[in-house]
């Protein structure tokens, strides 16, 4: 009974937030979270399909400001993990992305390739590990999960500036490199989880000798830097369902135009995300998610908003001798 | 019972991701200052002679593109062929050169009046008042009006020096004034002068545009302006985001680039 109504209570969460959320394609759409292995794993395949509606955008001053074109995003992204030892994992992503708008005077759709995302991670230390104390072995259940990340996007997609059309971009046409610390405590052992994530994104500069398929003056453009950040808690109902929330954010400076900071582009934004987690087989868990941002001043700047819904499907390969 | 609930739960998101949205189309700003009623500004009269100065853009006139038309009349009669020529001078209260602004070279008599522009680049107040003197077919001359000219935060002009030939070139707005998410009809005038009482009407240069959102990133399917007719140049901005976006023009004109490295700019909050 309390499995039924959890899931009916998602289906509800679900349809309820469909109606105002519309997405961003101008934002490109090349990169997703990586598939993470947990220790006992040595390599998982994941496909996950996202569907990202964007509802506007807020300006240099942090008011909001709503959009009147419907703009949609599809992505289905296929990811790989694969866990070299106790410590080690890597993990690579490739999405393919769907755009659609319906602005009357504009190309309504367009596709491809978005941008390859590869991760690293070192775990430094994992929960509940043995641990020797002289002649005693016991589980040590103060230590939290610690792992360093190291990731590279590589920008495989179409970005704007050889895309004809707003809803042909699929990437954001420069590399960037991610430096995260991710750390994670069982506040109660099997049930109860809060996790922290704090990364550094580093954007390289790019050359346009184009801009939208036309030949412009060449000018050279560099994201700032970017702090990503999330808080998440995630509690697990017996062993088939889990639930977590998310709060998460960013931090950007300001970008550079031919090697000159533009005035007024830092950008920021705060969204949050609920996800379910079910594993109807040991090997195989299924985790669909929403994740919304509020249309209200101030919760962004220099950023757009929309409303995700995002369903992954994951196999991963234990090995449980992996120490 | 698992295959219930993974069902239910796959088939909830197959209904999220096909559903479509409510969409109402949304039409082009094509906001037009130009088509509606003329208003009477003022009326000037030297004897038998009388000339009212309409606006279609705003009574009093106000700062940037102002739509204008006059009616003549000699012994309350309507003159309905010729032309008209205006000339407005800006009036200081402490001795200053003579200052004037682009206008129509002349106004010819089209749909019942003598029809053209005037782009007041000042506003009246702070020691400064505008001035004007008509003549009808360089003949029949009015005695000097006094009018105003309002702020008008919508209009805007660009103001260029141009170090080769020492020219000062004006870009004017014409449209839009409010501005649309999506495609814009994009009209500018452009003018030169070297001593702000003459200015010359330019209307075989060559200016590219590229519009910029302050979050770092511009739009498609631009149409750079190309002249048309009676000053005016057209093309068509695509604001694809809500928000503040940057037009910058890039202005060529008797074979050289007459705008610095970093172009002039009109700001525009769709």
């Amino acid at each position: 009974m309390k499995n039924k109504i959890l899931l009916l209570t998602i289906v509800i969460l679900l349809l309820t937030g469909f109606k105002e959320s519309r997405a961003c394609n101008i934002c490109g759409g090349g990169t997703s979270d990586i598939a993470v292995l947990a220790l006992d794993g040595r390599m998982l395949f994941n496909i996950g399909f996202l569907y990202d509606h964007y509802i506007g955008v807020w300006d240099q001053n942090g008011n909001w400001l709503e959009t009147q074109f419907t703009a949609n995003q599809y992505k289905t992204s296929m990811a790989f993990a694969y866990r070299l030892n106790k410590h080690f994992q890597i993990g690579l992503t490739l999405p393919y992305v769907f755009n659609t708008t319906k602005n009357p005077y504009a190309k309504q759709s367009g596709s491809g390739i978005g941008d390859m995302s590869i991760s690293t991670r070192y775990e430094f230390f994992h929960e509940f590990q043995l641990r020797k104390i002289g002649s005693k072995k016991s589980i040590d259940s103060k230590t939290p999960y610690l792992a360093l990340i190291l990731g590279l996007t590589v920008p495989t997609g179409k970005s704007e500036e050889s895309a004809e059309n707003e809803v042909d971009i699929t990437g954001k046409g420069f590399y960037s490199t991610n430096l995260g610390l991710s750390v994670t405590k069982s506040i109660i052992r099997s049930r109860l989880q809060l996790s922290a994530d704090l990364s550094w994104q580093h954007g390289f500069s790019n050359q346009y000798d184009k801009y939208f398929g036309q030949t412009i003056s060449p000018f050279t453009k560099q994201p700032g830097d970017k702090i990503n950040y999330s808080m998440t808690a995630n509690y697990i109902f017996g062993s088939e369902h889990a639930l977590a929330l998310t709060a998460s954010g960013f931090s950007q400076g300001s970008y550079m135009l031919d090697g000159k900071s533009a005035t007024n582009s830092e950008e920021r934004n705060i969204s949050f995300l609920v996800a379910y987690t079910y594993y109807p087989h040991i090997q195989f868990r299924v985790t669909p998610s929403i994740k919304w941002s509020i249309p209200t001043d101030n919760f962004g700047r220099n950023a757009t908003g929309s409303t995700t819904f995002n369903i992954n499907f994951t196999y991963y390969i234990p090995d449980y001798s992996i120490k | 019972m698992f295959n219930f609930r993974f069902a239910g739960l796959i088939a909830a998101f197959i209904i999220i991701f096909y559903s479509c949205s409510n969409d109402s189309p949304v039409t082009p700003n094509n906001e037009d200052p130009q088509n509606s009623s003329y208003l009477k500004v003022l009326t000037a009269e030297s004897g038998t002679l009388k000339f009212e100065l309409w606006s279609v853009t705003s009574n009093p006139m106000r700062f940037g593109y102002n739509k204008i038309a006059f009616k003549v009349f000699e012994n309350n009669s309507p003159k309905s062929n010729g032309f008209v020529k205006f000339f407005p001078w800006l009036n200081y209260s402490v001795p200053t050169p003579m200052k004037s602004t682009p206008v129509s070279a002349q106004f010819n008599f089209t749909d019942s009046m003598f029809t053209g522009y005037a782009i007041f680049n000042t506003i009246t107040g702070s020691g400064a008042s505008w001035k004007g003197t008509f003549n009808y077919n360089n003949q029949l001359y009015s005695d000097t009006a006094d009018f105003t000219v309002n702020a008008y935060s919508a209009a805007q002009i660009l103001t260029i020096i141009d170090m080769q030939s020492s020219y000062t070139y004006y870009l004017s707005l014409v449209k839009p004034y409010n501005p649309a998410q999506g495609f814009n009809t994009f009209q500018v005038m452009l003018h030169r002068t070297t001593d702000e009482v003459t200015f010359e009407q330019v209307n075989n240069a060559q200016i590219y545009i590229m519009p910029w959102m302050t979050m770092g990133h511009g739009s498609s399917n631009n149409v750079h302006p190309a002249y048309t007719t009676d000053g005016i140049y057209q093309g068509t901005l695509n604001f694809n985001m809500p928000g503040s976006w940057t037009v910058y023009d890039t202005v060529y004109h008797d074979s050289h680039k007459i705008t610095g490295n970093i172009p002039p700019k009109f700001i525009f909050n769709p």
